[in-house]
């Protein structure tokens, strides 16, 4: 059996402080010199071994935390050291959920819901051949009961909680429709469904400029991104607009796929290892079937602060090859590569590994002066820098909220798009 | 066992202290092949099971196994220089520790642990107070952790600038002292370059940040808002910092009573109470005050104290892990010598915590009469300081001390049985405890008007 390894670039998948802990720890002290004095395991053993025979507890419980509770509070304290938000431990569950939502496959019936103005529960889109699609349920439906239990008062996580599941269980919906006044009881069946990374539409239908946004660099997310691509160019798309705005990365092959969808030829990205080496990803063969790939139209990118790592190799890529512009505003600043290791009792460790570098070898990592705390350099800066307020998001919601099916509902709240269309229409105009 | 644990016994902040023995050099046993080539799934496991078996000690817990792969795949793959062994240490070992969720056992750096260990010798810096922190549940039913004065040592800054029993410390230099869970953060917690009152950082401090400081610096002053029971608003005092010792034994007379002030178990105390029972005459009866002895000292004087004032074989019980109770002996007496049966008051007030609780519950036992304005500050636990190789160390509360005859101070503090009104004059005080000695205290509640309980 092969350990699965897989190379990950995600920014958010922690929460954390900011400024100043993304630096790596001080140099110069090597892992080995003059290291043996107290290696962590003994230390941890030593200490683990004095609380199983000496220990008295004093909390409530009055029954001293198991050993698996202590240890991962001893690893996670391990590499807190390190001073790397990125490099983490995993507990089985964590690491169960993390792979859940990298993978993006996940058991349950398929819809993505939303709250509307009145704090209903709104279906937004359904996943082709997902239950929900196999039973008509389609976008705006309201839900109103699952299980025969009300909703009201119930999160969105909450409700989406109780939509997973077990594949091959079933679970009885009750939904309000606009047409139909009497409600509408369905019962599904879970199943494994992908969830849709990739929302496409013609934006602009005048000039037929596409739209495709990448949520995350998840595993089937090339497949997604291709087909999108082929449907708007089946449809005339002579311009397109690719939005990596909020993307928080994900997988570094993923990233190289969809990056060769831009740029067919030369370097992606440099990695570079711990012993300094520098290798470069190229770009991958056969993914220049497409108008895109052949570049017979514009493309702009948006990016923002959001876009981190999987989508700033994307971003890097497109605009070191001059194969796009980018609109919006600077990018988050992630210059690091991430590994993931199972373990045996199936948690799992994720360990920064690589640092990367785009195509000109600019390391788009954040930097901080170690004195003042100020930002010196770090992140991909757009070439057109548009911002987006507080009130355009709040708007864009809205206007979302007040139109469920309407696609395009928010694009008029939306500055950076409407950036992003207006320099392409004026390019085909 | 507990003989080479008691060798070092000490007691320190109210609690009572052992050490063990630093580990020698110790062999990388769990340490696993690092070699370049990334390890896989397979060849991790295989490897730290090889070296679970050539280790002296073989861990008896299965999730063991998991820190030793995870720590061979960061030292393996890791892209960046990594931090010392020392360092990776003591985060971890910081960590697991926080997980007991218990304030009084915790990861100690080199600096730390040096502190401890002088001020077991009666050698205080900073504010010259022994401190402690202990959880207070709050309405909400939240534990929030505060940082207490036991006790001002005589003479020291924190005792010129008024600081009392009880006071509870909660802002350091206008920051929030933060009541939560200071164990996760940090231990160097380092003062966000670029934090903002928004995000609550740039006013506050952690609790081991501020309880350190407390105990380290020998110059400069420091603001301290103090919360005091009875004082409705919070106020603030300015407390300077310098070495402050253990005070001496103090011996005075009254009548033919003799009042021996003992404010700390160090070194100095044993010889002093020798001389001092030498020269008292030979069935006066004697004054034990132990009013504002935080326990400072050792744990090995404490006993001898004991001895030289009433003769007994246990001086205390220990309830440790698992509910095993075992007695702790008094030191035998050496050759030629014998205890003289004396009359003995044991005078006590709040700031009477710990080791000076146990000596307090062993007279007792032993027939002692105690005499004081309220209970004792009611710390029972004892807490074991394991050093680590490079001069850090850790502590473990390892169990709980009941007097010989079942007398348990853990929490709520010893009760005086005279009962003392507040306000007394200090030679009325010493002159209630004299009497409380010679005639005993039944008598004195019965004569004593309106000072009974």
């Amino acid at each position: 059996m092969t350990t699965k390894r897989l190379i990950l670039l995600a920014a958010l998948t922690i929460a954390g402080f900011g400024a100043g802990a993304l630096l790596p720890s001080s140099p110069g002290k090597s892992a080995h010199a003059g290291s043996d004095k107290l290696p962590p395991a003994e230390t941890y053993l030593a200490v683990m071994r004095n609380i199983h025979a000496h220990y008295v507890p004093q909390n409530a419980s009055g029954k001293v935390p198991d050993d698996t509770r202590l240890t991962y509070a001893a690893i996670s304290g391990m590499l807190g050291v390190l001073n790397d938000r990125y490099t983490q431990f995993w507990t089985p569950k964590e690491y169960a959920a993390n792979m859940e939502e990298t993978s993006g496959v996940f058991a349950g019936i398929g819809t993505t819901l939303d709250t509307n103005k009145d704090g209903k529960v709104v279906v937004l889109q359904t996943v082709p051949e997902s239950p929900a699609a196999k039973m008509g349920i389609v976008p705006g439906d309201i839900l109103t009961q699952i299980n025969k239990r009300p909703l009201s008062g119930k999160s969105l996580d909450a409700v989406t909680e109780l939509l997973k599941g077990t594949p091959g269980t079933s679970v009885t919906l009750t939904l309000r429709r606009a047409k139909t006044p009497a409600p509408v009881t369905v019962q599904l069946t879970r199943a494994l469904v992908a969830a849709p990374l990739v929302e496409s539409r013609m934006a602009d239908t005048t000039h037929s400029i596409g739209y495709v946004s990448l949520s995350l660099f998840g595993e089937n997310a090339d497949a997604q991104f291709a087909k999108a691509v082929a449907k708007l160019e089946k449809q005339g798309m002579r311009g397109m607009v690719f939005d990596l705005r909020d993307n928080p990365g994900g997988l570094l092959t993923v990233a190289q796929e969809i990056a060769s969808r831009f740029v067919t030829e030369g370097v992606i990205v440099w990695t570079q290892e711990k012993n300094g080496k520098m290798t470069a990803l190229e770009a991958e063969p056969g993914k220049r079937e497409t108008g895109l790939s052949r570049g017979e139209y514009p493309v702009i990118v948006l990016v923002n602060e959001g876009s981190a790592s999987a989508s700033e190799i994307v971003a890097g890529a497109i605009k070191d090859h001059s194969a796009g512009k980018l609109v919006g505003t600077r990018t988050y600043g992630k210059g690091l590569v991430q590994t993931i290791f199972p373990l045996d009792d199936d948690s799992a460790v994720k360990i920064t590994t690589q640092h990367y570098f785009t195509p000109s070898k600019t390391d788009i990592h954040k930097k901080y002066d170690k004195r003042t705390g100020a930002l010196i350099s770090g992140g991909i800066a757009p070439d057109v820098t548009v911002q987006l307020s507080d009130d355009d998001w709040f708007n864009m919601r809205d206007a979302r909220r007040a139109a469920p099916t309407d696609a395009n509902a928010a694009d008029k709240f939306d500055p950076q798009l409407r950036k992003a269309l207006t320099l392409l229409q004026a390019q085909l105009d | 066992m507990l003989a080479a644990f008691l060798a070092g016994a000490a007691f320190v902040g109210g609690r009572v202290w052992r050490e063990v023995a630093a580990p020698s050099a110790t062999p990388p046993a769990t340490r696993v092949a690092q070699a370049g080539v990334l390890p896989s799934r397979q060849s991790v496991a295989r490897s730290s099971g090889k070296s679970a078996e050539t280790s002296a000690a073989k861990p008896r817990f299965g999730v063991a196994a998991t820190f030793t792969q995870v720590q061979s795949l960061v030292q393996s793959e890791y892209v960046d220089p990594l931090p010392s062994d020392e360092s990776l240490s003591h985060g971890a070992a910081q960590a697991l520790l926080a997980a007991l969720e218990d304030e009084q056992s915790r990861f100690l750096l080199p600096s730390e642990r040096a502190v401890m260990e002088r001020e077991k010798a009666g050698n205080f810096a900073g504010i010259g107070a022994v401190t402690t922190v202990r959880g207070e549940k709050t309405v909400a039913g939240f534990t929030e952790l505060h940082l207490l004065i036991v006790a001002p040592l005589p003479g020291s800054p924190a005792q010129k600038a008024g600081l009392r029993t009880g006071d509870r410390v909660t802002h350091f230099d206008g920051k929030y002292i933060l009541p939560a869970n200071p164990y996760l953060l940090p231990s160097k917690l380092p003062a966000p370059k670029n934090a903002t009152d928004e995000d609550g950082l740039g006013r506050g401090i952690g609790l081991l940040v501020a309880e350190r400081t407390l105990r380290q610096q020998t110059t400069g002053t420091h603001v301290l808002t103090v919360a005091r029971r009875g004082t409705k608003q919070p106020f603030t005092v300015t407390v300077g910092n310098a070495a402050t010792t253990a005070p001496p034994l103090r011996v005075s007379r009254v009548g033919a009573a003799t009042v021996l002030t003992m404010g700390a178990f160090t070194k100095t105390t044993l010889g002093a109470l020798e001389a001092a029972l030498r020269a008292a005459p030979p069935h006066g009866s004697v004054v034990l005050d132990l009013r504002q002895n935080a326990g400072v000292g050792s744990l090995d004087v404490a006993r001898m104290v004991a001895a030289r004032l009433a003769p007994g074989s246990v001086f205390a019980l220990e309830i440790g892990a698992k509910g095993k109770r075992v007695a702790l002996p008094m030191p035998s007496p050496e050759k030629g010598e014998a205890v003289a049966r004396r009359k003995i008051a044991v005078l006590t007030d709040g700031g009477t915590a710990g080791l000076a609780e146990a000596v307090a519950a062993y007279l007792v036992d032993n027939g002692a009469s105690i005499v004081g304005t309220g209970r004792t500050w009611g710390d029972g636990r004892s807490t074991t300081l394991y050093p680590l190789a490079d001069g850090s160390g850790y502590t473990l509360t390892t169990g709980r001390l009941i007097g010989s005859g079942g007398t348990g101070w853990d929490k709520r503090g010893l009760a005086p049985r005279l009962l003392l009104p507040a306000g007394l004059s200090e030679a009325e005080t010493l002159a209630r405890a004299t009497r409380a000695a010679t005639v005993g205290e039944a008598m004195m509640a019965k004569t004593t008007k309106g000072a009974t309980r």
